[in-house]
Protein backbone atom coordinates (compact mmCIF):
# COMPACT_ATOMS: atom_id res chain seq x y z
CA UNK A 1 0.00 0.00 0.00
CA UNK A 2 1.57 3.25 -1.17
CA UNK A 3 1.37 6.50 1.79
CA UNK A 4 -0.28 8.73 -0.81
CA UNK A 5 -0.66 11.63 1.75
CA UNK A 6 3.78 11.20 2.09
CA UNK A 7 4.24 10.96 -0.96
CA UNK A 8 2.28 14.23 -1.91
CA UNK A 9 4.92 15.83 -0.03
CA UNK A 10 7.46 15.15 -1.94
CA UNK A 11 5.55 16.57 -5.29
CA UNK A 12 6.02 21.14 -4.66
CA UNK A 13 3.84 21.41 -7.39
CA UNK A 14 1.23 19.65 -5.42
CA UNK A 15 0.63 22.24 -2.82
CA UNK A 16 -0.03 24.78 -5.68
CA UNK A 17 -4.12 26.07 -5.82
CA UNK A 18 -5.70 26.21 -9.52
CA UNK A 19 -8.76 28.98 -9.30
CA UNK A 20 -8.34 29.22 -5.86
CA UNK A 21 -9.25 25.60 -5.05
CA UNK A 22 -6.47 22.78 -4.52
CA UNK A 23 -5.07 21.36 -7.44
CA UNK A 24 -6.52 17.45 -8.34
CA UNK A 25 -3.90 17.32 -11.04
CA UNK A 26 -5.74 13.79 -12.97
CA UNK A 27 -3.91 14.44 -16.38
CA UNK A 28 -1.03 12.03 -16.08
CA UNK A 29 -0.89 10.45 -19.30
CA UNK A 30 0.12 13.62 -20.62
CA UNK A 31 3.09 14.04 -18.52
CA UNK A 32 3.18 13.18 -14.64
CA UNK A 33 4.61 15.76 -11.91
CA UNK A 34 8.17 15.92 -10.94
CA UNK A 35 9.28 14.83 -6.94
CA UNK A 36 11.70 16.95 -5.50
CA UNK A 37 14.20 14.37 -5.73
CA UNK A 38 14.64 14.40 -9.15
CA UNK A 39 14.27 18.47 -9.32
CA UNK A 40 17.41 18.18 -6.86
CA UNK A 41 19.36 15.87 -9.09
CA UNK A 42 19.17 18.43 -12.16
CA UNK A 43 19.84 21.80 -9.61
CA UNK A 44 22.46 20.05 -8.38
CA UNK A 45 24.02 18.67 -11.88
CA UNK A 46 23.81 22.28 -13.05
CA UNK A 47 25.31 23.75 -9.50
CA UNK A 48 27.97 21.30 -9.24
CA UNK A 49 29.04 18.90 -11.84
CA UNK A 50 28.96 20.50 -15.24
CA UNK A 51 31.26 19.61 -17.80
CA UNK A 52 30.98 17.38 -21.08
CA UNK A 53 30.89 13.47 -20.49
CA UNK A 54 33.64 11.04 -21.82
CA UNK A 55 36.21 14.05 -23.43
CA UNK A 56 37.84 15.41 -20.72
CA UNK A 57 40.34 13.99 -18.01
CA UNK A 58 39.75 17.24 -15.51
CA UNK A 59 38.21 16.64 -12.51
CA UNK A 60 34.33 17.60 -13.13
CA UNK A 61 34.60 15.79 -16.38
CA UNK A 62 34.75 12.71 -14.93
CA UNK A 63 32.27 13.76 -12.42
CA UNK A 64 30.08 14.26 -14.97
CA UNK A 65 30.81 11.04 -16.85
CA UNK A 66 30.38 8.94 -13.46
CA UNK A 67 26.73 10.43 -13.03
CA UNK A 68 26.13 9.50 -16.68
CA UNK A 69 27.56 6.00 -16.59
CA UNK A 70 25.75 5.57 -13.04
CA UNK A 71 22.19 7.27 -14.75
CA UNK A 72 22.33 4.96 -17.59
CA UNK A 73 23.12 1.69 -15.27
CA UNK A 74 20.50 2.61 -13.24
CA UNK A 75 17.73 3.26 -15.88
CA UNK A 76 18.67 -0.12 -17.88
CA UNK A 77 18.33 -1.94 -14.75
CA UNK A 78 14.92 -0.58 -14.16
CA UNK A 79 13.58 -1.71 -17.33
CA UNK A 80 15.16 -5.21 -16.75
CA UNK A 81 17.58 -4.05 -20.13
CA UNK A 82 21.31 -4.28 -20.69
CA UNK A 83 23.46 -1.22 -20.78
CA UNK A 84 24.02 -1.08 -24.14
CA UNK A 85 20.89 -2.05 -24.97
CA UNK A 86 19.35 1.59 -23.74
CA UNK A 87 19.34 4.37 -26.49
CA UNK A 88 18.44 7.65 -25.14
CA UNK A 89 16.05 9.52 -27.03
CA UNK A 90 14.17 12.68 -25.61
CA UNK A 91 10.90 10.56 -25.97
CA UNK A 92 8.81 7.42 -27.03
CA UNK A 93 7.99 9.83 -30.34
CA UNK A 94 11.48 10.38 -31.31
CA UNK A 95 12.27 6.30 -30.09
CA UNK A 96 9.90 5.15 -32.61
CA UNK A 97 11.61 7.20 -35.21
CA UNK A 98 14.67 6.03 -34.57
CA UNK A 99 13.14 2.36 -35.30
CA UNK A 100 12.06 3.66 -38.49
CA UNK A 101 15.25 5.38 -39.66
CA UNK A 102 18.15 2.86 -37.81
CA UNK A 103 15.88 -0.14 -38.56
CA UNK A 104 12.90 0.57 -41.02
CA UNK A 105 15.15 2.04 -43.62
CA UNK A 106 17.50 -0.97 -44.39
CA UNK A 107 15.00 -3.82 -43.98
CA UNK A 108 11.89 -2.53 -44.94
CA UNK A 109 11.28 -3.16 -48.88
CA UNK A 110 8.59 -2.69 -51.41
CA UNK A 111 5.44 -4.58 -50.44
CA UNK A 112 5.92 -4.99 -46.88
CA UNK A 113 3.37 -4.71 -44.24
CA UNK A 114 3.51 -3.33 -41.16
CA UNK A 115 1.47 -3.94 -38.74
CA UNK A 116 0.06 -1.58 -36.39
CA UNK A 117 -3.55 -1.79 -34.04
CA UNK A 118 -6.34 0.79 -33.98
CA UNK A 119 -5.32 1.37 -30.43
CA UNK A 120 -2.13 3.27 -31.27
CA UNK A 121 -1.12 6.57 -30.53
CA UNK A 122 -0.61 8.86 -33.51
CA UNK A 123 3.11 8.73 -32.62
CA UNK A 124 3.08 4.58 -33.78
CA UNK A 125 1.23 5.40 -36.87
CA UNK A 126 2.41 8.33 -38.35
CA UNK A 127 5.74 6.99 -38.25
CA UNK A 128 5.03 4.06 -39.95
CA UNK A 129 2.85 5.55 -42.63
CA UNK A 130 5.77 7.82 -43.64
CA UNK A 131 8.32 4.71 -43.93
CA UNK A 132 5.64 2.99 -45.64
CA UNK A 133 5.32 6.17 -48.50
CA UNK A 134 9.39 6.34 -48.67
CA UNK A 135 9.64 2.24 -49.27
CA UNK A 136 5.91 1.41 -51.09
CA UNK A 137 5.36 -0.58 -48.67
CA UNK A 138 1.44 -0.75 -47.04
CA UNK A 139 0.49 -0.07 -42.80
CA UNK A 140 -2.37 -2.44 -41.87
CA UNK A 141 -4.19 -2.29 -38.60
CA UNK A 142 -5.32 -5.26 -35.76
CA UNK A 143 -8.60 -4.01 -35.22
CA UNK A 144 -10.45 -3.47 -30.99
CA UNK A 145 -13.11 -5.31 -30.51
CA UNK A 146 -16.19 -3.82 -28.72
CA UNK A 147 -14.60 -3.56 -25.38
CA UNK A 148 -11.70 -1.54 -26.35
CA UNK A 149 -9.40 -4.68 -25.91
CA UNK A 150 -6.96 -5.65 -29.11
CA UNK A 151 -8.95 -8.41 -31.14
CA UNK A 152 -6.32 -11.37 -31.07
CA UNK A 153 -8.62 -13.11 -33.79
CA UNK A 154 -7.89 -10.30 -36.23
CA UNK A 155 -4.10 -10.50 -35.24
CA UNK A 156 -4.30 -14.35 -36.26
CA UNK A 157 -6.22 -13.53 -39.59
CA UNK A 158 -3.79 -10.61 -40.69
CA UNK A 159 -0.66 -12.23 -40.00
CA UNK A 160 -1.90 -15.68 -42.10
CA UNK A 161 -3.40 -12.51 -44.89
CA UNK A 162 -0.22 -10.81 -45.19
CA UNK A 163 2.11 -13.96 -44.20
CA UNK A 164 5.58 -13.45 -45.17
CA UNK A 165 5.03 -9.65 -46.11
CA UNK A 166 4.94 -8.77 -42.14
CA UNK A 167 8.11 -6.77 -41.39
CA UNK A 168 7.15 -5.40 -38.26
CA UNK A 169 4.17 -5.69 -35.27
CA UNK A 170 4.11 -1.91 -33.68
CA UNK A 171 1.45 -1.84 -30.53
CA UNK A 172 0.92 -0.61 -27.80
CA UNK A 173 1.69 -1.90 -23.98
CA UNK A 174 -1.17 0.35 -22.62
CA UNK A 175 -3.57 2.53 -24.81
CA UNK A 176 -3.30 6.21 -23.83
CA UNK A 177 -6.86 7.13 -24.52
CA UNK A 178 -8.42 3.53 -22.93
CA UNK A 179 -5.96 2.24 -20.46
CA UNK A 180 -6.45 -0.91 -22.05
CA UNK A 181 -3.62 -3.23 -21.55
CA UNK A 182 -2.23 -5.08 -24.63
CA UNK A 183 -1.53 -9.11 -23.57
CA UNK A 184 2.15 -8.37 -25.29
CA UNK A 185 2.96 -12.38 -23.92
CA UNK A 186 -0.14 -13.58 -26.23
CA UNK A 187 0.72 -11.12 -28.77
CA UNK A 188 4.67 -12.18 -29.20
CA UNK A 189 3.71 -15.75 -29.18
CA UNK A 190 0.97 -15.61 -31.87
CA UNK A 191 3.90 -13.49 -33.74
CA UNK A 192 6.75 -15.71 -33.42
CA UNK A 193 5.06 -18.88 -33.54
CA UNK A 194 4.01 -17.23 -37.76
CA UNK A 195 7.73 -16.23 -38.03
CA UNK A 196 10.83 -15.35 -35.75
CA UNK A 197 11.50 -12.43 -38.58
CA UNK A 198 8.86 -10.86 -37.90
CA UNK A 199 10.46 -7.52 -35.54
CA UNK A 200 8.12 -6.24 -32.34
CA UNK A 201 8.02 -2.77 -31.81
CA UNK A 202 6.13 -1.86 -27.74
CA UNK A 203 5.28 1.64 -27.31
CA UNK A 204 5.50 1.58 -23.64
CA UNK A 205 5.09 5.26 -22.94
CA UNK A 206 1.47 4.46 -20.32
CA UNK A 207 2.84 1.33 -19.22
CA UNK A 208 6.17 2.22 -17.60
CA UNK A 209 5.08 4.51 -15.32
CA UNK A 210 2.65 1.87 -13.96
CA UNK A 211 3.92 -1.91 -14.61
CA UNK A 212 7.37 -3.36 -14.06
CA UNK A 213 8.86 -3.43 -17.08
CA UNK A 214 11.54 -6.45 -17.96
CA UNK A 215 12.50 -6.28 -21.32
CA UNK A 216 14.35 -9.01 -21.76
CA UNK A 217 11.99 -12.05 -20.42
CA UNK A 218 9.17 -9.42 -23.01
CA UNK A 219 10.66 -11.57 -25.96
CA UNK A 220 10.17 -8.12 -28.17
CA UNK A 221 12.83 -6.26 -30.37
CA UNK A 222 11.92 -2.84 -29.38
CA UNK A 223 10.55 -0.92 -26.25
CA UNK A 224 10.29 2.56 -26.31
CA UNK A 225 9.25 4.99 -23.28
CA UNK A 226 9.30 8.46 -21.90
CA UNK A 227 10.70 9.79 -18.74
CA UNK A 228 8.38 12.19 -18.13
CA UNK A 229 5.31 10.46 -17.63
CA UNK A 230 6.87 8.51 -15.29
CA UNK A 231 8.06 11.10 -12.79
CA UNK A 232 11.20 12.13 -14.86
CA UNK A 233 11.95 15.48 -16.08
CA UNK A 234 11.17 16.40 -20.10
CA UNK A 235 13.19 16.00 -23.06
CA UNK A 236 14.66 12.45 -21.79
CA UNK A 237 13.08 8.90 -23.10
CA UNK A 238 14.74 6.09 -23.94
CA UNK A 239 14.44 3.12 -26.77
CA UNK A 240 15.25 -0.50 -25.63
CA UNK A 241 16.56 -2.39 -28.59
CA UNK A 242 17.40 -6.48 -28.35
CA UNK A 243 21.14 -6.33 -28.28
CA UNK A 244 21.34 -9.08 -31.14
CA UNK A 245 19.97 -6.43 -33.46
CA UNK A 246 23.01 -4.18 -32.54
CA UNK A 247 25.48 -7.27 -32.65
CA UNK A 248 23.99 -8.02 -35.99
CA UNK A 249 24.18 -4.37 -37.12
CA UNK A 250 20.26 -4.63 -37.97
CA UNK A 251 20.24 -1.34 -36.26
CA UNK A 252 21.80 1.26 -36.80
CA UNK A 253 23.06 4.67 -35.71
CA UNK A 254 20.58 7.20 -37.09
CA UNK A 255 22.32 10.02 -35.74
CA UNK A 256 25.89 10.72 -37.00
CA UNK A 257 28.51 12.66 -35.57
CA UNK A 258 30.97 12.94 -32.58
CA UNK A 259 30.61 10.90 -30.08
CA UNK A 260 29.43 7.68 -31.69
CA UNK A 261 32.76 7.14 -33.79
CA UNK A 262 35.96 5.37 -33.16
CA UNK A 263 38.09 6.33 -35.77
CA UNK A 264 37.33 8.86 -38.80
CA UNK A 265 39.47 9.30 -42.03
CA UNK A 266 38.82 11.09 -44.92
CA UNK A 267 37.72 8.38 -47.12
CA UNK A 268 35.58 6.43 -44.38
CA UNK A 269 34.52 6.53 -40.42
CA UNK A 270 34.48 3.67 -38.05
CA UNK A 271 31.49 3.74 -35.50
CA UNK A 272 32.09 3.24 -31.88
CA UNK A 273 32.59 -0.41 -30.80
CA UNK A 274 31.23 0.09 -27.89
CA UNK A 275 27.45 -0.60 -28.88
CA UNK A 276 26.75 2.09 -26.11
CA UNK A 277 28.48 4.66 -27.34
CA UNK A 278 27.71 3.97 -30.71
CA UNK A 279 24.06 5.94 -30.65
CA UNK A 280 25.12 8.72 -28.63
CA UNK A 281 26.14 11.37 -31.89
CA UNK A 282 26.88 14.47 -29.48
CA UNK A 283 26.27 15.99 -26.10
CA UNK A 284 23.57 13.96 -24.69
CA UNK A 285 21.48 15.27 -22.03
CA UNK A 286 23.41 14.35 -18.62
CA UNK A 287 21.53 16.71 -16.25
CA UNK A 288 18.29 14.74 -17.64
CA UNK A 289 19.93 11.32 -17.46
CA UNK A 290 20.92 12.26 -13.58
CA UNK A 291 17.06 12.96 -13.18
CA UNK A 292 15.26 9.97 -14.99
CA UNK A 293 17.84 8.15 -12.85
CA UNK A 294 16.36 10.31 -9.52
CA UNK A 295 12.62 9.04 -10.97
CA UNK A 296 13.87 5.31 -11.20
CA UNK A 297 15.04 5.08 -8.21
CA UNK A 298 12.13 6.98 -6.40
CA UNK A 299 9.53 4.35 -7.66
CA UNK A 300 12.02 1.37 -7.03
CA UNK A 301 11.65 2.77 -3.63
CA UNK A 302 7.74 2.96 -3.52
CA UNK A 303 7.83 -0.99 -5.08
CA UNK A 304 6.27 -1.12 -8.42
CA UNK A 305 4.47 -3.76 -7.16
CA UNK A 306 2.99 -1.51 -4.87
CA UNK A 307 2.36 1.55 -7.75
CA UNK A 308 0.20 -1.14 -10.00
CA UNK A 309 -1.62 -2.04 -7.38
CA UNK A 310 -2.24 1.50 -6.07
CA UNK A 311 -3.22 2.38 -9.93
CA UNK A 312 -5.69 -0.60 -10.48
CA UNK A 313 -7.77 0.80 -7.10
CA UNK A 314 -7.94 4.09 -8.82
CA UNK A 315 -8.53 2.44 -11.79
CA UNK A 316 -11.19 0.48 -10.30
CA UNK A 317 -12.77 3.26 -8.09
CA UNK A 318 -13.16 5.71 -10.88
CA UNK A 319 -15.11 3.39 -12.96
CA UNK A 320 -17.08 2.56 -9.97
CA UNK A 321 -17.62 6.11 -9.25
CA UNK A 322 -18.36 7.45 -12.13
CA UNK A 323 -20.79 4.83 -13.37
CA UNK A 324 -22.93 6.59 -11.33
CA UNK A 325 -22.80 9.75 -12.81
CA UNK A 326 -25.34 10.83 -14.93
CA UNK A 327 -25.15 11.48 -18.48
CA UNK A 328 -21.06 10.36 -18.17
CA UNK A 329 -20.33 6.95 -20.46
CA UNK A 330 -17.28 5.19 -19.87
CA UNK A 331 -15.36 3.97 -23.29
CA UNK A 332 -13.15 1.01 -22.89
CA UNK A 333 -12.72 -1.84 -20.65
CA UNK A 334 -15.42 -1.81 -17.71
CA UNK A 335 -16.78 -3.15 -14.46
CA UNK A 336 -19.65 -4.41 -16.70
CA UNK A 337 -17.99 -5.95 -19.94
CA UNK A 338 -14.81 -7.38 -18.16
CA UNK A 339 -15.65 -9.75 -15.19
CA UNK A 340 -13.17 -9.69 -12.54
CA UNK A 341 -11.45 -6.46 -13.92
CA UNK A 342 -7.99 -5.59 -12.66
CA UNK A 343 -8.67 -8.21 -10.20
CA UNK A 344 -5.02 -10.10 -11.17
CA UNK A 345 -2.32 -8.15 -10.94
CA UNK A 346 0.00 -10.05 -12.91
CA UNK A 347 -2.58 -9.04 -15.92
CA UNK A 348 -4.38 -6.28 -15.34
CA UNK A 349 -6.83 -5.09 -17.96
CA UNK A 350 -6.89 -1.51 -17.91
CA UNK A 351 -4.07 1.01 -16.53
CA UNK A 352 -3.73 4.52 -15.37
CA UNK A 353 -6.61 6.52 -16.78
CA UNK A 354 -10.28 6.20 -17.21
CA UNK A 355 -11.86 8.00 -20.33
CA UNK A 356 -15.46 9.07 -20.83
CA UNK A 357 -18.49 10.70 -22.80
CA UNK A 358 -20.45 13.20 -21.42
CA UNK A 359 -24.06 13.12 -23.30
CA UNK A 360 -24.60 16.58 -24.40
CA UNK A 361 -21.16 18.04 -23.66
CA UNK A 362 -18.16 18.26 -25.83
CA UNK A 363 -15.40 17.33 -23.95
CA UNK A 364 -13.35 20.19 -23.53
CA UNK A 365 -16.46 21.99 -22.21
CA UNK A 366 -16.55 19.50 -19.37
CA UNK A 367 -12.83 19.88 -19.28
CA UNK A 368 -13.14 23.82 -18.85
CA UNK A 369 -15.78 23.44 -15.74
CA UNK A 370 -13.46 20.83 -14.79
CA UNK A 371 -10.58 23.08 -14.41
CA UNK A 372 -12.94 25.98 -12.90
CA UNK A 373 -12.38 23.59 -9.99
CA UNK A 374 -8.72 23.01 -10.00
CA UNK A 375 -9.22 19.63 -12.06
CA UNK A 376 -6.82 18.82 -14.70
CA UNK A 377 -7.83 16.07 -17.17
CA UNK A 378 -7.52 16.25 -20.96
CA UNK A 379 -9.89 16.43 -23.34
CA UNK A 380 -9.45 15.66 -27.03
CA UNK A 381 -8.91 12.95 -29.04
CA UNK A 382 -5.41 12.30 -27.26
CA UNK A 383 -3.73 11.51 -30.62
CA UNK A 384 -5.59 8.39 -31.28
CA UNK A 385 -8.04 9.51 -34.23
CA UNK A 386 -8.02 6.23 -35.90
CA UNK A 387 -9.56 4.95 -32.82
CA UNK A 388 -11.83 8.00 -32.16
CA UNK A 389 -13.12 7.93 -35.58
CA UNK A 390 -13.59 3.76 -35.52
CA UNK A 391 -15.87 4.56 -32.57
CA UNK A 392 -17.26 7.17 -33.79
CA UNK A 393 -16.25 9.36 -30.50
CA UNK A 394 -16.13 12.99 -31.40
CA UNK A 395 -13.62 13.75 -28.10
CA UNK A 396 -13.53 12.19 -24.82
CA UNK A 397 -12.59 12.98 -21.30
CA UNK A 398 -9.31 11.68 -19.73
CA UNK A 399 -8.65 11.48 -15.86
CA UNK A 400 -5.28 9.54 -15.66
CA UNK A 401 -3.33 8.93 -12.07
CA UNK A 402 -0.19 8.37 -10.34
CA UNK A 403 1.39 7.21 -7.29
CA UNK A 404 0.31 10.64 -5.61
CA UNK A 405 -3.86 10.30 -6.81
CA UNK A 406 -6.11 9.38 -4.45
CA UNK A 407 -9.56 8.13 -3.74
CA UNK A 408 -10.14 11.65 -2.71
CA UNK A 409 -9.74 12.55 -6.05
CA UNK A 410 -11.97 10.75 -7.94
CA UNK A 411 -14.42 11.88 -5.75
CA UNK A 412 -13.71 15.69 -6.33
CA UNK A 413 -14.02 14.71 -10.22
CA UNK A 414 -16.62 13.26 -9.70
CA UNK A 415 -18.56 16.28 -7.68
CA UNK A 416 -17.39 18.56 -10.06
CA UNK A 417 -18.95 16.56 -12.74
CA UNK A 418 -22.38 17.22 -11.24
CA UNK A 419 -21.23 20.56 -11.71
CA UNK A 420 -21.09 20.54 -15.16
CA UNK A 421 -24.86 19.90 -16.00
CA UNK A 422 -25.74 22.95 -13.76
CA UNK A 423 -23.24 25.27 -15.70
CA UNK A 424 -24.04 23.70 -18.97
CA UNK A 425 -27.29 21.80 -19.57
CA UNK B 1 -16.98 29.96 -15.10
CA UNK B 2 -20.30 31.69 -15.50
CA UNK B 3 -18.19 34.42 -17.15
CA UNK B 4 -17.40 31.90 -19.73
CA UNK B 5 -20.79 29.78 -20.38
CA UNK B 6 -22.61 32.80 -20.42
CA UNK B 7 -26.65 32.39 -21.13
CA UNK B 8 -26.07 33.97 -24.43
CA UNK B 9 -23.35 31.86 -25.28
CA UNK B 10 -24.95 28.74 -24.66
CA UNK B 11 -28.05 29.84 -26.48
CA UNK B 12 -25.86 30.82 -29.97
CA UNK B 13 -23.86 27.57 -29.64
CA UNK B 14 -27.90 25.43 -28.97
CA UNK B 15 -29.89 27.33 -31.61
CA UNK B 16 -27.04 28.31 -34.13
CA UNK B 17 -27.36 30.93 -37.18
CA UNK B 18 -27.23 29.78 -40.51
CA UNK B 19 -26.53 25.95 -39.77
CA UNK B 20 -27.43 23.60 -42.95
CA UNK B 21 -25.90 23.71 -46.29
CA UNK B 22 -26.27 25.53 -49.64
CA UNK B 23 -27.19 23.43 -53.16
CA UNK B 24 -26.29 26.24 -54.96
CA UNK B 25 -22.92 27.66 -53.58
CA UNK B 26 -19.79 29.65 -54.82
CA UNK B 27 -17.15 27.86 -52.52
CA UNK B 28 -17.12 25.22 -49.70
CA UNK B 29 -13.86 25.09 -47.22
CA UNK B 30 -14.15 23.02 -43.93
CA UNK B 31 -11.48 22.99 -41.33
CA UNK B 32 -10.70 20.80 -38.51
CA UNK B 33 -9.29 21.79 -35.14
CA UNK B 34 -6.25 18.40 -35.31
CA UNK B 35 -6.32 18.39 -31.07
CA UNK B 36 -9.84 17.51 -31.00
CA UNK B 37 -11.53 16.61 -34.24
CA UNK B 38 -13.65 19.62 -34.03
CA UNK B 39 -14.90 20.37 -37.53
CA UNK B 40 -16.78 22.90 -39.28
CA UNK B 41 -17.53 23.58 -43.32
CA UNK B 42 -18.87 26.67 -44.49
CA UNK B 43 -20.89 27.02 -48.14
CA UNK B 44 -21.12 30.52 -49.33
CA UNK B 45 -22.88 32.29 -51.79
CA UNK B 46 -21.45 35.32 -53.67
CA UNK B 47 -23.03 37.90 -55.38
CA UNK B 48 -22.81 38.53 -59.35
CA UNK B 49 -19.57 40.61 -59.34
CA UNK B 50 -17.99 37.95 -56.82
CA UNK B 51 -17.09 40.17 -54.37
CA UNK B 52 -19.30 40.01 -51.57
CA UNK B 53 -20.91 37.36 -49.46
CA UNK B 54 -24.79 37.03 -49.80
CA UNK B 55 -25.44 34.24 -48.37
CA UNK B 56 -23.67 31.26 -45.84
CA UNK B 57 -24.31 28.43 -44.40
CA UNK B 58 -22.05 25.85 -42.11
CA UNK B 59 -22.38 22.74 -40.12
CA UNK B 60 -20.39 20.88 -37.91
CA UNK B 61 -19.37 19.47 -34.52
CA UNK B 62 -17.33 20.61 -31.66
CA UNK B 63 -17.47 22.12 -28.17
CA UNK B 64 -19.70 25.21 -27.40
CA UNK B 65 -17.10 28.15 -28.23
CA UNK B 66 -16.58 26.23 -31.58
CA UNK B 67 -20.32 26.34 -32.67
CA UNK B 68 -21.27 29.70 -31.27
CA UNK B 69 -18.08 31.34 -32.61
CA UNK B 70 -19.27 30.15 -35.86
CA UNK B 71 -22.62 31.14 -35.76
CA UNK B 72 -21.70 34.84 -34.63
CA UNK B 73 -19.39 34.97 -37.59
CA UNK B 74 -21.75 33.59 -40.30
CA UNK B 75 -24.02 36.54 -39.39
CA UNK B 76 -21.26 38.84 -39.16
CA UNK B 77 -19.87 38.16 -42.62
CA UNK B 78 -23.38 38.31 -44.28
CA UNK B 79 -23.21 40.86 -46.56
CA UNK B 80 -19.55 41.76 -46.28
CA UNK B 81 -17.13 42.12 -49.06
CA UNK B 82 -14.34 38.90 -49.81
CA UNK B 83 -11.91 41.33 -49.06
CA UNK B 84 -12.68 42.46 -45.64
CA UNK B 85 -12.79 38.59 -44.43
CA UNK B 86 -9.07 38.51 -43.94
CA UNK B 87 -9.00 41.60 -41.75
CA UNK B 88 -11.65 39.48 -39.11
CA UNK B 89 -10.16 39.19 -35.63
CA UNK B 90 -10.03 37.27 -33.36
CA UNK B 91 -10.89 40.26 -31.16
CA UNK B 92 -14.46 40.63 -33.47
CA UNK B 93 -15.20 36.93 -32.76
CA UNK B 94 -14.82 37.61 -28.73
CA UNK B 95 -16.82 40.77 -29.12
CA UNK B 96 -19.80 38.93 -31.02
CA UNK B 97 -19.50 36.12 -28.41
CA UNK B 98 -19.70 38.98 -25.21
CA UNK B 99 -16.24 37.54 -23.78
CA UNK B 100 -13.56 39.82 -22.53
CA UNK B 101 -10.85 37.19 -23.11
CA UNK B 102 -10.46 33.46 -23.74
CA UNK B 103 -7.48 31.35 -22.35
CA UNK B 104 -4.75 29.93 -24.39
CA UNK B 105 -6.52 26.41 -24.64
CA UNK B 106 -8.94 27.69 -26.31
CA UNK B 107 -7.81 29.87 -28.80
CA UNK B 108 -7.93 27.05 -31.35
CA UNK B 109 -11.80 26.36 -30.62
CA UNK B 110 -12.69 29.70 -30.73
CA UNK B 111 -10.64 30.38 -34.11
CA UNK B 112 -12.20 27.07 -36.17
CA UNK B 113 -14.88 29.11 -37.59
CA UNK B 114 -12.52 31.82 -38.66
CA UNK B 115 -9.91 29.92 -40.46
CA UNK B 116 -12.54 28.49 -42.73
CA UNK B 117 -14.14 31.29 -43.22
CA UNK B 118 -10.78 32.96 -44.71
CA UNK B 119 -10.29 30.31 -46.92
CA UNK B 120 -12.73 31.86 -48.81
CA UNK B 121 -11.06 33.58 -51.64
Amino acid sequence: MLDVKKINLDFPILSRKINDKDLVYLDNSATSQKPQIVIDSISDYYENHVANVHRGVHTLSDESTDLFENGKQAISDFFGAKKHELIFVRNTTEAINGVAYGWGEANVISGDVILVSVLDHHSNIVVWQELAKRKSAQVQFIRVDENGLLDLNDLSKKLKMFNNKIKLVAIPHVSNALGTVVPIKKVVELVKAHSSQIRILVDGAQSAPHIKINFVTMGIDFFAFSGHKMLGPMGIGGLIVRDELLKTDEMRPWLYGGGMISEVHESHTNFHEDLSERFIAGTPDVASVDGLASACDYLTELGMQDVLEHDLDLVNYALQELNKVENVVIVGPNLDNISELNQDINNPDRVGSVSFLYEGVHAHDVAQVLDSQGIAVRSGHHCTMPLHTSQNWIATTRASFQVYNSREDIDKLVNALNKVKEVLL
Amino acid sequence: MDKLYHEDLLDEAKNPNNFGDLDNADFKTTSYNASCGDVISVAVKLSEDKKTIQDIKWKGHGCIISQASMSVLSEKIKGLSVENLQELTQDEILEGLGLEEISMGRVKCLLLGLSAVKKIV
